[in-house]
């Protein structure tokens, strides 16, 4: 018989107060290095800093607009698959070109082109990825995925403290 | 593996075979493909809806605990996995033989209204709303959620709100928005806290607004679509779901009833758990979907359809008068039945105006605190059937256990694959409408894209029998000869 535990809180379900950096890390948790952004986000959420919203996501969805709109720092947290990167690399992200469809999922430049098309603004955003090397089934991360969310954390707490 | 043209950008295009392929079929959820036919004249000669992804979920399930089903299950689809987790659950309910605690079954109730909402309004805001709004025949390139925004901001932004208040109600309950591992047999896991009720009550007069705001702009613009709304898959076909004992709408319990495009009863007080007596599932070789049917009237003259439109054609009443209002003027839309799918998103729009009501008087109530949520047993019963309505259409959970609990056997009758012979006869009938000769305008493939998004398929969740046909893109020549073929 199942283990009869409360479902665990959810990162995602956070505070309608704007706030002035929302941090999204998403991804699968159960595809192996894929649950990096999740957990980083996890992490941001632990340090329960003020002002700081982190939300752990499976996809970015149009819901985030809002958020992100009352945000003045956007920082997206994603695994990304690479045989050789050993880096954790800091992208600066604009909107996307609004010339196609969006769906019930996005990236992040097109979650900033909806904002900015909804809500007439968008926040500066970061895209911080992580060196992944597995996606399989299962919840563990690779060594590498490991030292990169420790590294990761190390940035994301540098651009909080030049924003706040 | 197919051409690349076609791999991974919309491939619109007629061949010298006079074969109209639309392939990928968008915004639907899942993949699929139609083909076209012509003939020597040029006129539509058939036309084909065709599933191209395969899940398998009803093989791998075999052999695991049933414990496990509804956090397998709800995997099945992004969009609707509550819908998969209540059926799952309720399955388990009955190999345990239990009668769940009525609070657990109002929680149950509480979310499925929240993913019908969300479910809906994905459908309508993000997916249909480009085409219904903007026009079918308005520049592709901003036929899209962003040309909506353009068009009318308030709209798009209310959409958006309106989904996330039904992935509010979810996760108010199971802690998270997709996949919540909260549904068990026997009952559900947490309770619904004082806090959270009052976080959802808090949001009742904005989205009731936004959802009537939605209605009224789609009953203004149906005028302009006077012609689609004549045409859109507009047929006679049985309609069926679940009802209550009054024959009040109903999209968790009840019993199936089935009327035809008259709207008379053809069968009533059916025990969903004997589904496999009066729905029969055929198979072709050209799609992964499979063919349900009302056995009765055999295969294909037993095409049915469910979803927000049957269940709207089968009901007396909602029960909540901001609904039933909206359900007597649905009404004047059909003679005893409304037959053309193209009102599935009128449909669509005053179910999740009757969740909203509901979720407001369920809240309401202080037994839906209660922290009394499990009924504890053990295998009872070697095989149980879970019933509930999804956002789609009715929903079948299957299963056959050992006395260990072990699944032995799976069957998943789906939505979207109930009202496959529908969609198929919609495509046709939308193409030989629209359709004349090789020389198409665009607005005229996207009536034919958007025939199949009223019925808001997910294809995600619908395929999961052993098939053995491949990925297989033929082009013909105009005496049945194959030209070129690609496979995968």
């Amino acid at each position: 018989m199942m283990d009869d535990q409360q479902p665990n809180a959810a990162t995602e379900t956070a505070p309608d107060a704007p706030c002035s950096v929302v941090l999204v890390g998403y991804g699968n948790e159960l595809r192996g290095d894929d649950t990096v952004g999740p957990l980083i986000a996890a992490a941001v959420a632990a340090w329960k800093l003020p002002g700081i919203q982190a939300l752990a996501v499976r996809q970015l969805a149009p819901e985030l607009a809002e958020r992100l709109a009352a945000a003045e720092l956007a920082i997206f947290v994603d695994a990304c698959a690479s045989p050789d990167r050993e880096e954790v690399e800091a992208h600066l992200l604009h909107p996307a070109a609004i010339d196609r469809a969006l769906g019930h999922t996005s990236d992040p430049r097109g979650l900033l082109a909806l904002t900015e098309a909804l809500y007439g603004r968008y926040p500066a955003a970061w895209l911080i990825t992580v060196p992944a090397r597995s996606f399989a089934i299962g919840a563990e991360l690779s060594p590498v995925a490991e030292r990169g969310l420790a590294a990761a954390l190390e940035q994301i707490r540098d651009l909080i403290r030049n924003a706040v | 593996m197919l051409a690349s043209t076609q791999n991974s950008e919309l491939c619109r295009g007629v061949d010298m075979a006079q074969r109209i392929v639309i392939d990928p079929v968008s915004r639907i959820e899942g993949h699929a493909k139609i083909t076209i036919e012509l003939d020597d004249g040029g006129q539509v000669r058939d036309a084909r809806f065709h599933v191209t992804e395969f899940r398998g979920f009803e093989q791998f399930c075999v052999g695991r605990p049933l414990w496990e089903m509804a956090g397998i299950t709800s995997r099945i689809c992004g969009i609707c996995p509550v819908s998969h987790l209540l059926a799952s659950a309720k399955a388990g309910d009955e190999i345990l033989a239990v009668r769940i605690p009525p609070a657990a079954a109002q929680l149950r109730r509480l979310m499925n209204l929240g993913q019908i909402i969300q479910s809906h309004a994905l459908s309508f805001f993000h997916l249909s709303a480009p085409d219904l709004l903007l026009g079918m025949d308005s520049d592709p390139a901003r036929r899209n959620m962003f040309g909506l925004i353009a068009a009318a901001p308030e709209l798009a932004r209310g959409g958006i709100r309106l989904r996330q208040f039904g992935q509010q109600v979810i996760e108010q309950l199971g802690g998270q928005k997709i996949h919540p591992a909260w549904a068990v047999p026997g009952g559900v896991r947490a309770p619904l806290s004082a806090a959270s009720r009052d976080l959802l009550a808090s949001r009742i007069p904005e989205v009731r607004a936004i959802a009537l705001d939605a209605i009224t702009r789609f009953k203004a613009m149906l005028e302009q679509y006077h012609e689609e709304a004549q045409l859109f898959g507009n047929f006679p076909t049985l309609f069926m779901g679940l009802v209550g004992a009054d024959g009040a709408w109903e999209h968790y319990d009840g019993l199936l009833r089935i009327v035809d495009g008259g709207g008379q009863v053809v069968a009533d007080q059916l025990d969903p758990s004997r589904y496999h007596e009066f729905i029969g599932e055929a198979v072709e070789h050209w799609s992964y979907l499979k063919f349900p049917y009302y056995r009765p009237l055999g295969y294909p003259d037993g095409i049915y359809r469910v979803g927000p439109l049957a269940r709207l054609n089968i009901c007396t009443h909602f029960g909540t008068p901001l609904a039933d209002a909206e359900l007597s003027a649905f009404r004047a839309y059909g003679k005893g039945a409304v037959t053309s799918s193209f009102f599935y998103h009128y449909a669509r729009l005053i179910e999740i105006l009757a969740a909203i009501e509901r979720i407001e008087v369920m809240l309401d109530d202080p037994a839906m605190l209660s922290e009394h949520l499990r009924a504890e047993a053990g295998i009872n019963a070697l095989e149980g059937v879970g019933v509930s309505e999804a956002p789609r259409g009715t929903l079948f959970h299957h299963y056959q256990v050992d006395q260990h609990g072990l699944i032995t056997w799976v069957n998943l009758l789906i939505a979207t694959g109930q009202n496959n012979l529908a969609m198929n006869r919609a495509v046709l009938q939308i193409a030989r409408h629209y359709i004349h000769g090789p020389h198409i305008p665009e607005g005229m493939l996207n009536r034919v894209e958007a025939g199949i998004r009223a019925f808001d398929p997910c294809l995600s969740c619908s395929t999961h029998a052993v098939g053995q046909m491949p990925l297989h893109l033929e082009l013909l020549g105009p005496d049945g000869e194959v030209l070129d073929q690609v496979m995968r």
